[in-house]
């Protein structure tokens, strides 16, 4: 156990350099950079110019990448916090720390001020969405896989397939449409200002169902699946024939095996949720991490995308090592 | 288990060895299951939907609709569906009946291309990864592990956000963001079939490893990948609205239904019908490809 998940860490480890180089490389292309954002869409093309040299920022990828990961890791400080340029960005956090992700050029304000503000409030957004596509999709996973062709089951297929082909936008729009415009119900929109808190709870109920509606048919299917597979293993049957009641088959026997396989893709979920609220929140005008990301790639603000991308990445991964931990405890036979 | 008709193509003189060869190649690989598929109602449906779709979209330019970038400006005030524009139009005016058809094939061609493309690539690097293991599988393998650890939205967001949008470059990202998950499942049949009787025969008649791969591996991959294709590419349609949707699709004025969603959302509010009929036919759309892809599914387990 102790090798694998050493093999596992170096691993993520790995996956975590690879990417973020990945993401430079990939916003390289971008036509701007961070001379002319800084100095904004007024400044001569000569000021631009002698910014790009002052940060070096003709140098080749390989090196401004290293450059990029000093300043993360600590090592140095950030370039553009340096009093000689002018700029009057100065790192209130002081100069070289860990986890300094540079200075954002679309927000004017350093990138660790803004990100970890955003990536809170998606977390209460996907954290509820979260609580509620967990037990409502194992409750009608279990119930359809209990009895497959049943009218629940066939309900379940049927609605599944239809919300796994709704992009989340779609969902979004038509709530909205039906709760927000013809109803009156409910708030289309969410817009948390800063420092407000939780605004309005039912401002959450929209965004909160478009996450839910749009993930917990997978998970359903998935618990349904192994339910079914579960269900049709010898050990069962002599659970049957030995005469245990049916109600005590399968809370006994059934349920916590029917777990292992679903519990690997429930955390995976957490991945899909980080892109589902990139368009949720663009939806309902949720002031969250997703939007953040979509405002900064638009922008080509490139220490912001690396720090949401790296943070995502963190998010993402983290959960893939929880759930190996997690299959390696649930299921015996992993671990032999 | 069932019987498999051998057919001979027309024009093939039955009984060449070469022809023999080919057409059991083909009959092993494909056991009908595109033929059995009129037995599945779901399969079906979902076929109906599509082309519904491909025929609007091939007879766009003979029925008689205004141009899909034509804009009435008469109509802005009272865009709700009326006799002149049935399905309405959008905020500035053009109408939606006409941009949704136009966008049918916008969305009809690029996301095959784009699913085919990603094919190609991740068909190729499964291939040459489950046949070479050692290093090229390493290799393979770690890079498609780095893009696949990305959440998939994040990747098309800072991907399509840095190379600007065309349609062009959501092919290019389509098949980025999906080729390495297409390579592995390749990988994993190609694994398995190397070790087959079929392949040491080849290797006996000291077969090119290029041969092998493609004539011998690769149409036994067909089956489970005919499933995977059709998903594919009802979510790569999802992709490409959700990219139009956040700005990132199709450059306007050119119609696309993620496009005509975003334009409208700011009036839903007024006018929720102008963003509900391109959902309406995103959703449609998708709903067809996945119904066929569960219909195969049935029919491939039914086996």
């Amino acid at each position: 156990m102790p090798g694998f998940l050493i093999r596992r860490a170096l691993a993520l480890v790995l996956t975590f350099v690879a990417a973020s180089f990945l993401v430079f490389a990939v916003t390289q292309f971008s036509p701007s950079d961070v001379a002319r954002e800084t100095l904004g869409a007024y400044a001569l093309p000569e000021q631009v110019q002698l910014l790009h040299d002052k940060l070096q920022l003709g140098d080749p990828l390989v090196v401004r990448y290293v450059r990029w990961a000093a300043v993360l890791l600590g090592v140095r400080k950030d370039p553009l916090d340096n009093p000689g340029l002018g700029l009057n960005i100065v790192e209130p956090h002081g100069g070289r720390f860990f986890g300094n992700f540079g200075y954002s050029t679309l927000f004017r304000v350093p990138v660790n001020d803004i990100i970890w503000n955003r990536l809170g409030n998606t977390a209460i957004l996907a954290g509820i969405a979260f609580a509620i596509i967990v037990p409502l999709s194992m409750l009608l996973g279990i119930l359809a896989g209990m009895r497959p062709g049943s009218p629940v089951d066939r309900l379940l297929s049927v609605t599944s397939i239809t919300m796994t082909s709704m992009p989340e936008y779609a969902i979004g729009v038509i709530l909205a449409a039906l709760f927000a415009v013809w109803l009156k119900v409910l708030p289309g929109t969410s817009p948390l200002a800063a420092g407000t808190g939780w605004g309005l709870p039912s401002q959450y109920v929209l965004p909160v169902a478009v996450l839910v509606l749009y993930d917990s048919g997978y998970v359903a299917r998935m618990v349904r699946a192994s339910m079914i597979d579960v269900l049709g293993r010898p050990f069962i049957r002599t659970a049957i024939l030995k005469g245990l009641s049916r109600r005590r088959m399968i809370l006994r026997h059934a349920l916590r095996n029917a777990m292992i396989a679903p519990f690997t893709v429930i955390l995976l979920q957490v991945n899909w949720l980080i892109g589902g609220v990139v368009v949720t929140e663009t939806v309902f005008a949720y002031p969250g991490f997703g939007q953040m990301l979509l405002q900064a790639s638009l922008f080509g603000d490139i220490s912001l995308i690396e720090a949401a991308t790296l943070v995502a990445l963190v998010v993402a991964i983290s959960t893939q090592l929880l759930s190996d931990v997690g299959y390696w405890l649930l299921d015996p036979q992993v671990r032999a | 288990m069932r019987p498999t008709f051998v057919r001979a193509p027309s024009g093939v003189a039955a009984g060449t060895p070469s022809a023999v060869l080919s057409i059991e190649t083909i009959a092993a690989a494909r056991p009908g299951l595109l033929k059995r598929l009129p037995s599945s109602p779901v399969a079906m449906v979902g076929l109906g939907i599509i082309l519904f779709w491909v025929i609007l979209a091939l007879l766009a330019p003979l029925l008689p609709l205004p141009s899909p970038t034509a804009q009435d400006y008469v109509a802005i005030g009272h865009p709700g569906p009326s006799w002149s524009h049935l399905l309405g139009v959008d905020p500035i005016g053009r109408d939606t009946l006409s941009r949704l058809i136009w966008g049918a094939r916008v969305v009809l061609v690029v996301a095959p291309v784009s699913v085919l493309a990603a094919y190609t690539v991740g068909s190729a690097l499964g291939l040459a990864a489950g046949y070479y293991p050692g290093l090229v599988d390493g290799l393979i393998s770690r890079v498609a592990d780095v893009i696949l650890a990305f959440p998939v939205v994040v990747l098309y967001v800072v991907l399509i956000a840095a190379v600007g949008a065309s349609a062009l470059n959501i092919v290019v990202a389509v098949v980025v963001a999906s080729a390495p998950a297409i390579s592995r499942i390749v990988r994993g049949l190609t694994l398995q079939l190397v070790r087959q009787d079929f392949v040491a025969a080849a290797h006996l008649r000291r077969e090119s490893a290029l041969f092998i791969l493609v004539v011998e591996v690769l149409p036994n991959c067909r089956g489970p990948l005919i499933t995977d294709f059709c998903l594919r590419l009802g979510y790569t349609v999802i992709t490409i609205g959700t990219l139009g949707f956040l700005g990132l699709g199709i450059p306007p004025p050119a119609p696309d239904w993620g496009g005509m969603v975003q334009q409208a959302t700011p009036m839903l509010t007024v006018y929720p019908e102008m963003a509900l009929f391109p959902v309406l036919a995103l959703v449609s759309l998708v709903l067809g490809f996945n119904l066929l892809a569960d219909g195969l599914n049935e029919l491939a387990r039914a086996d």
